[in-house]
């Protein structure tokens, strides 16, 4: 019999021996691997959750949102000769507004539409899976097309060159946008991943859509090298510009956006994080005092194996291995735990969850390292014992 | 008497136990030694020393003082995994209190007698299944220790400790937890197994035994005194 499965024998038969101790150690364990499971899937769901969002706004774009009281007052041509200013800050850069206009929208069921400057995709780096973006053309004549988002195609358009109806007036989709990075996708909670059906900024302007105050913003694409000292130097002086503090816009960018889930982060890595390393830390002192106790009721068993032959090392991976064992065995559970209560959990929750490997693998392989570590005084205990001494305490 | 190389010498063996009331001599400086084949049998009062030589013998202790040769090897330049390799292949033991392991059936008691050595399973099983008939015990072979009378553990006790085919058999107060009845069965494996060549060495508070050996030792204070 190789020594892997005489150990092993002999793991089972202590386990065996004291099986509401190996219970209760298994308990504890389990509970701290399922709470880290879950920390570690909502902690992935965030950080997934703001990739998201960065790649729906664009990692490249700054945005500035006036306030609803100077977007009521300024209007259409307002809100052209604002964004005016930053396009003579900025020449070399491309900017674009978007508005949210309140109309109806059929047949796209929950769709938002919005006045969109000509550049706004190249602006925010989308790209059109059908059809074409608006050109010039469609800018000047204040034509009456539309170009929608995918999740949009899906909410009841039959694609491009359909017709649908936007306040009193029929549009005619020309394109259709790309799914994937850099471009709105229906996962993502941001403005962009929602069902968008987008016109001309001069066809909203002649058909006088009512635009919605607090959904306007106008967007700049930064240099692809970031946040250049001459970038950053003319972003301050427009910032200082009364004409452009008259709007009290607000900047937006993606760390402004990922702020929020940026708190979220931290809360939960305070407190569930608190939560799980206290749960395990606590499991590890619960396996190793329930290990010493062990060790202190088996010490005729280790002064037996001493006489036979059992070399110091030899105890000690005993104990160890039991550890091992136990801990090994709530990482299985605690995992199989976690994934029950996230399967019930999504979606049921506002939080993200995410679900991949290193979710479940982390945790499993943090139980079996706490079960090394809290093993170690009880193992060090057994093979420090005299057999001697062991012998005559039976 | 043979004249073969001892199985076993102590040359002014001693040992001394540090204590909080002062170092406590628990064996004076000893003289002894264990030929092949013999059975010695040392006898004394709870506290004398005797279980003291017995794990020096065992190697389950070191002396604090002297010279202590197992078949031929100075164990005092051993190291202890030198130790270890010795008491696993060549020292069998039986003890008063039988350390079975009681959830475990008899056969596989008696296999734990190989837990630690490198033997192969074919030879695990001969030497298991000798070593029961050898002391009477094969039919039990699959029931419970814990279920056993205690002439029956120590029966098991005995077989685990000579399945191993050990150079020398250490008992410590092998009859201490027995009846009349079953120490005498035990006597008798004993008697059978120096019959059959095993060189045994037996610690005993019972003076009746000591007619059962070759050779007979007084202990008293730490002092090792034969008997003739």
């Amino acid at each position: 019999m190789s020594e892997a499965l005489r150990l092993r024998r002999d793991v089972a038969e202590s386990l065996r021996s004291q099986p509401a101790r190996a219970a209760l150690a298994l308990l504890a364990v389990t509970i701290g691997v399922t709470t880290l499971t879950l920390l570690l899937a909502m902690v992935g769901g965030l950080r997934a959750e703001a990739r998201r969002m960065i790649a729906a706004f664009g990692a490249q774009v700054v945005a500035a949102a006036p306030a609803p009281a100077a977007v009521q007052a300024g209007g259409y041509r307002g809100l052209d000769r604002w964004r005016a200013l930053w396009a003579e800050a900025e020449p070399d850069r491309p900017t674009a507004l978007m508005v949210r206009v309140g109309a109806e929208a059929e047949p796209w069921r929950g769709a938002t539409v919005w006045a969109v400057g000509a550049d706004l995709a190249i602006v925010r780096g989308w790209t059109l899976q059908e059809g074409r973006w608006f050109d010039a053309l469609d800018e000047a004549n204040g034509a009456r097309v539309a170009v929608i988002t995918d999740a949009a195609r899906w909410a009841g358009s039959p694609g491009v060159g359909s017709v649908g109806r936007i306040g009193d007036q029929p549009y005619t989709v020309i394109g259709i946008i790309r799914e994937g990075a850099g471009v709105p996708d229906g996962s993502t909670r941001h403005a962009g991943g929602e069902t968008l059906v987008l016109v001309p900024f001069a066809a909203a302007e002649r058909q006088r859509l009512p635009i919605e105050p607090g959904g306007a913003a106008l967007f700049l694409r930064a240099p692809p090298e970031g946040a250049t000292e001459t970038f950053t130097a003319r972003l301050d002086a427009l910032a200082a510009d009364p004409a452009w503090r008259a709007w009290q816009p607000r900047w937006i960018t993606p760390d402004s956006l990922l702020a929020g889930i940026r708190s979220w982060q931290r809360i939960i890595g305070l407190t569930a994080g608190s939560i799980a390393a206290l749960c395990l830390l606590l499991g590890g002192t619960t396996l190793m005092s329930l290990m010493l106790a062990e060790v202190r009721q088996r010490i005729p068993e280790i002064g037996l194996r001493r006489a036979l032959g059992a070399t110091r090392h030899d105890v000690a991976r005993l104990f160890v291995a039991e550890s091992i064992a136990i801990t090994g065995a709530a990482a299985v559970m605690g995992t199989a735990l976690a994934a029950v209560l996230l399967a019930v959990l999504d979606g049921r929750v506002p939080l993200p969850l995410q679900r991949d490997y290193f979710t479940f693998v982390i945790p499993a392989i943090v139980s079996i390292v706490i079960g090394s570590v809290f093993s170690f005084a009880p193992a060090r205990l057994a093979a420090g014992l005299s057999p001697a001494a062991a012998l005559r305490n039976g | 008497m043979t004249t073969a190389p001892a199985t076993l010498e102590l040359h002014g063996v001693e040992r001394r136990f540090d204590t909080p009331s002062g170092p406590v001599t628990a064996l004076r400086p000893t003289d002894l030694a264990i030929r092949p084949g013999e059975f010695v049998a040392i006898s004394g009062p709870s506290g004398s020393g005797k279980t003291t030589l017995l794990h020096l013998a065992a190697l389950l202790d070191r002396p604090t003082g002297g010279r202590l040769v197992f078949a031929g090897a100075d164990t005092g330049t051993l190291d202890e995994a030198g130790l270890d390799a010795l008491r696993r292949d060549r020292i069998g033991m039986v003890f008063q209190a039988f350390h079975l392991l009681p959830r475990r059936s008899v056969r596989d008691n008696i296999r734990f007698r190989f837990r630690y050595q490198r033997v192969d399973a074919a030879t695990e099983t001969a030497r298991t299944d000798e070593a029961m008939a050898w002391v009477g015990i094969a039919h039990l072979a699959d029931r419970e220790a814990r279920v056993l009378s205690g002439g029956e553990m120590q029966r098991v006790a005995i077989a685990r400790a000579v399945a191993g085919r050990p150079d020398l058999l250490l008992a410590d107060e092998p009859t201490g937890n027995l009846d009349q009845a079953n120490t005498r069965a035990v006597m008798d494996c004993f008697t059978r197994l120096h019959a059959a060549g095993l060189t045994i060495l037996m610690v005993t508070h019972n003076e009746a035994l000591l007619g059962f050996a070759t050779r007979r030792f007084h202990c008293a204070d730490g002092t090792l005194e034969e008997r003739r």
